[in-house]
């Protein structure tokens, strides 16, 4: 069955299974392996892609359900507080081994996006889906912090 | 997709390449110096600590340093302290401090002979002539030179990167998504297998019915295996369907396991005399004169990784043997336990080495799990087309090689100054190194033989407990209990007037 859903600005017509998650037609039919698998049960947050600008974890989403949305993983979310968050990850050397962080960097766009200067508690709360097994927590709102700022200070100048 | 081996282009034969310095340092004529780091990169920060090491040494310029994982070559690249290709104990900066210092000094004197030349982040300089090139610009031209015989190393005071903080990290591509784990290898004829394991230690398959399997889109290949029973696929998402379609019979596990029946168990063994792993003084004198010691038993279970990335592996059969892609922490056992599946010598089982997304000691196991499971699928299937094995969480949860259970009991004595006069662990679950019931496990009482107190009188004692549960290293290994478990009891044994140990 042919499904129809625009991934990072392109139209892409697959032929798979309606049941198939999302995640599995970016890794194996797109080849965009940026977005992690984890878990498979929405637990873990590393599969975190945005739907519409939204965060959704594409492991527990139907390819189905998404049809006609706009799809954004990591290979192409841009924008200023995407910028501002990669800048920061890599000048607090935020990350270890890395592969809970694209899901990471998605979720925390989001919550610059919609809180420009997250407290401590706001950034516990709208990043606790988000697991990461090295335990890099204190450096991942650091590093939020640090973007925050950072595009405080754009925005001023 | 390309993947660079590490093992450079034999440009002694074609210098156009530039200089392959030695097997650590390869200077590209446009200016790159891709560095190969020996040991796996998992989050700890290897890539970034090794480079800094050469980079130190051949005064390049910290930005045009790039970083490749080094293949198995276990001669090239062992660990100088285990004599095996291998990645843990926390030895990667330990065993290669100055081996990559030497490496840098190597290169950097290769390309540079005269005394009058000075070398700084990563420009050649001649001052009486006024004369400047880049490491780029020399590369082919060194390449055609002999190898320098000696090499002298700086003095630690002329340190620019060594010690310096924040340096930027050199395991690139963990923020847009470009970094390659196993979990991305892609080819294009890959197949993705999914196994189904048997549902409890110790049992295996009795009967499996793959017909309905078989039918379903994108299914190759349905294959038994020692560990299982696997399904290949086109994709990860229809060789998970293929496997949720197998139809099981497992035979039942050959000995029944419980927690609680383990722990009594494990608690009863503890207050009998076990191998002795230490016996300073005389322990039961001490004890046995003190009525008030505080005797107290610890707990501890079985921990999984839960490495954020699932285990997984690469492999192909070649016309040259086997060529594998993944996080691979111990090189030597992989390809020997690889090897062995397919009958082939060791130096025919090519690994390349990718970034790990997490091990914690998970990788690097005695019995090379993951890595053999792949061996049989692809040995049983008896094609070419590389495959890719994937576990999904629940299979990494259940698949083990965890932590071991342990209990360990502590008594200990106190003289009226509150001074420690006589200590007694016993430790109590299994061997990870699989030792038999008369030898000490080194590991299980690693950070409890070695107590640093000074004590007078020490006794810790081991018992090795037999299961079917799958045991292995987990990250500080045998500290994560035994110095949990020490400190507890020094924080619960009340002092009776001040404590000096
Ligand atoms: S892989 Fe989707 S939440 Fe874990
Ligand atoms: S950086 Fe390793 S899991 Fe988050």
């Amino acid at each position: 069955m042919a499904i129809s859903v625009t991934i990072n600005g392109e139209q892409r017509d697959l032929n798979v299974d309606p049941d198939t998650p999302l995640l599995w037609v970016i890794r194996d039919h797109l080849q965009l392996t940026g977005t992690k698998f984890g878990c498979g049960i929405a637990q873990c947050g590393a599969c975190t892609v945005h739907m519409n600008g939204t965060p959704i974890r594409s492991c527990s989403m139907p390819v189905s359900a998404v049809a006609g949305q706009q799809i954004t993983t990591i290979e192409a979310v841009s924008g200023p507080e995407a910028e501002a968050l990669q800048a920061a990850w890599e000048e607090l050397a935020v990350y270890q081994c890395g592969y809970c962080q694209s899901g990471q960097l998605m979720s925390a766009v989001n919550l610059l996006k919609s809180k420009p200067t997250p407290s401590d508690t706001d950034i516990d709360q709208f990043m606790s889906g988000n697991i990461c097994r090295c335990a890099t927590y204190v450096r991942i709102r650091a590093g939020i912090k640090h973007a925050a700022a950072q595009l405080a200070t754009e925005v001023t100048l | 997709m390309q993947f660079s081996s590490g093992a450079h282009a034999a440009n002694k034969a074609d210098p156009s390449k530039g200089l392959e310095a030695n097997a650590f340092v390869n200077i590209h004529p446009d200016n790159r110096v891709i560095l190969t780091i020996k040991h796996l990169e998992m989050g700890q920060g290897t890539y970034t600590g090794l480079a800094t090491l050469i980079a130190e040494e051949l005064d390049a310029d910290w930005a045009q340093i790039e970083t490749v994982g080094a293949p198995a070559n276990p001669e090239k690249f062992k660990n100088l302290l285990f004599g095996a290709q291998l990645t843990g104990g926390s030895s990667a900066i330990a065993n290669s401090y100055s081996q990559m210092r030497e490496a840098g000094a190597a290169a950097e004197q290769w390309q540079v002979k005269a005394a009058s030349i000075t070398v700084k982040q990563g420009v050649i300089s001649h001052a009486a002539s006024k004369r400047s090139a880049s490491f780029g610009d020399m590369a082919i031209a060194a390449a055609k030179q002999a190898l320098p015989s000696t090499v002298s190393l700086k003095d630690p005071k002329d340190f620019v990167l060594i010690g310096k903080a924040n340096l930027a990290r050199k395991d690139t591509g963990k923020t847009n998504g470009k970094a390659i784990f196993t979990q991305d290898v892609q080819f294009p004829n890959m197949l993705t297998a999914v196994v189904a394991h048997p549902p409890a230690f110790g049992a295996s398959l009795k009967h499996v019915d793959a017909s309905k399997a078989e039918k379903l889109p994108g299914v190759k290949a349905v294959v038994t295996i020692p560990s299982g029973v696997a399904v290949l696929a086109d994709t990860f998402w229809q060789a998970k369907k293929g496997r949720d379609a197998l139809s099981l019979e497992w035979n039942s596990p050959t000995a029944d396991i419980s927690s609680p029946a383990q722990m009594a168990e494990y608690k009863k063994l503890a207050q009998t005399p076990g191998l002795q792993a230490r016996n300073d003084g005389d322990v039961a004198a001490v004890l046995g004169a003190d009525k008030n010691h505080l005797i107290a038993e610890y707990e501890f279970p079985y921990l999984a990784h839960a490495a954020m990335e699932p285990m997984n592996c690469v492999l192909q059969k070649t016309a040259a043997g086997v060529e594998m892609w993944y996080g691979c922490q111990g090189q030597s056992w992989d390809q020997a336990a690889v090897a062995k599946v397919f009958g082939l010598a060791p130096e025919r089982i090519k690994i390349n080495t990718l970034l790990a997304g997490g091990s914690f000691g998970r990788r690097a196991g005695f019995t090379s799990d993951y890595p053999v499971e792949l061996a049989n699928i692809v040995k049983a299937w008896g094609k070419s087309a590389p495959v890719k094995l994937v576990w999904t969480r629940e299979d990494d949860t259940q698949a083990g090689y965890y932590r071991p259970a342990y209990v360990h009991r502590l008594a200990a004595s106190l003289n009226s100054k509150g001074d420690i006069t006589a200590w007694q662990q016993c430790i109590v679950g299994q061997a990870i190194t699989g030792a038999d019931a008369k030898t000490v496990d080194r590991l299980s009482v690693e950070g409890a033989a070695n107590l640093p107190y000074a004590i007078p009188n020490i006794l810790v004692e081991a018992h090795n407990t037999y299961n079917a549960v799958p045991v292995s290293f987990w990250r500080s290994v045998g500290s994560t209990h035994t110095a949990y478990a020490v400190n507890l009891y020094r924080r619960a044994s009340p002092p009776r007037q001040t404590r000096s140990a």
